[in-house]
């Protein structure tokens, strides 16, 4: 779309570049470029031309303005509130929502701080102990299956 | 990571209920904007409407506003495509020009309208209507970029914002738009231009 500039379009006859002078018109330029173009400019009269070319452009563009319509504010709001009545309500206010929000969370660290207290204080639980019954449970099963596996190598005992 | 920027600040007002807040961005920036709008369409009317209609997309996206960028730099956005769909729709600046409506749809004044005479302001519509012929024949991207600057002031990172490119390309193109004025700037320009 912008084209491709040629050597030809982007130095002077000079042979100094152009386009930093639209930085510099610009107030692009960095310090060192400035300075650098400041010096240059001093000494070459062609780049002070093509510097004084550009400018020209902008001056070009500055020197012609439109005067604005006085009434344009009135008719845009007339529009505005016309053409978008959801967009002019203002957003719904949840009045509750200001004294709501912090009992809800006053409550919620209450009910977080009694369950850790609670916690905290309890004395250990009796079950504790219980819990260890199934596995002693266990072991005795564990021990009548051995005694059943091994009942043919019971010998017989004679009776009289 | 973005400073709120006092546009911004108002938006945001905006958002939460303050009309004025509106009104107060409408006021700092129609008449720029306008500026902006009339060198790009060659229509002060035209521009006039664009800028309504610009506003009223800032109107209504106040709810989904948020602030990502500077204000201005997002409504400048809105407002140039805008005018880039209006200049691609009907190329209305070359009939204006062709058939001279632009006298009798907006008025264009001289940049120092005291004492202006009837001749004088005369020139600065013929001078209007060849501005705007020389900036219509930049391309797209040359002249959003150029006008940007010149006329809203917008630093190369904002117009490279605005226009998703990148800033060494922000920098060719406003080069470019410029060295090609430059040869209508020679005719156009009176005596104590130049």
């Amino acid at each position: 779309m912008t084209g491709q500039a040629t050597r030809s379009d982007t130095v002077a006859p000079c042979g100094h570049p152009r386009e930093p002078l639209s930085l510099l018109l610009d107030g692009e330029a960095g310090l060192l470029l400035r300075l650098g173009l400041r010096w240059r400019l001093g000494r070459c009269r062609v780049c002070r031309g093509a510097l004084a070319e550009l400018a020209a452009a902008d001056r070009l563009v500055a020197g012609v303005v439109m005067e604005v319509d006085p009434e344009a504010e009135g008719r845009l709001l007339d529009r505005a509130r016309a053409l978008a009545p959801e967009a002019t309500a203002a957003p719904r206010r949840r009045r509750w929502l200001p004294v709501a929000v912090p009992l809800v969370a006053s409550a919620a660290v209450a009910a977080v701080v009694a369950v850790v207290g609670v916690r905290l204080l309890a004395p250990p639980p009796e079950t504790a102990l219980y819990e260890e019954l199934p596995l002693f449970e266990e072991m005795e099963l564990i021990a009548e299956l051995d005694l059943v596996q091994h009942l043919d190598q019971i010998e017989e005992v004679q009776l009289d | 990571m973005i400073g709120r920027d006092i546009d911004t600040r108002a938006m945001l007002r905006f958002q939460r209920g303050d009309e004025a807040a509106f009104v107060e961005l409408f006021r700092r920036h129609h008449h720029p904007m306008a500026q902006f709008l009339y060198r790009f369409t060659g229509s002060s009317a035209r521009a006039e409407e664009l800028v309504q209609d610009a506003f009223l997309r800032v109107y209504r996206a106040r709810a989904t506003y948020e602030p990502r960028a500077k204000w201005r730099t997002w409504a400048y956005r809105i407002a140039t495509n805008l005018a880039l769909n209006e200049v691609r729709r009907r190329e209305h600046h070359a009939t204006h020009v062709a058939t001279g409506e632009e006298g009798e749809e907006g008025r264009v004044v001289v940049t120092d309208p005291a004492g202006a005479t009837a001749e004088e302001e005369a020139e600065a519509a013929e001078l209007a209507d060849r501005l705007h012929a020389a900036l219509d024949a930049l391309p797209e991207k040359q002249r959003t970029a150029f006008l940007l600057s010149k006329v809203e002031g917008f630093r190369y990172r904002e117009i490279a914002l605005l226009l998703e490119t990148s800033v060494p390309a922000v920098k060719s193109l406003i080069f470019r738009a410029r060295d090609q004025l430059k040869e209508a700037a020679r005719d156009l320009l009176p005596e104590s231009y130049q």
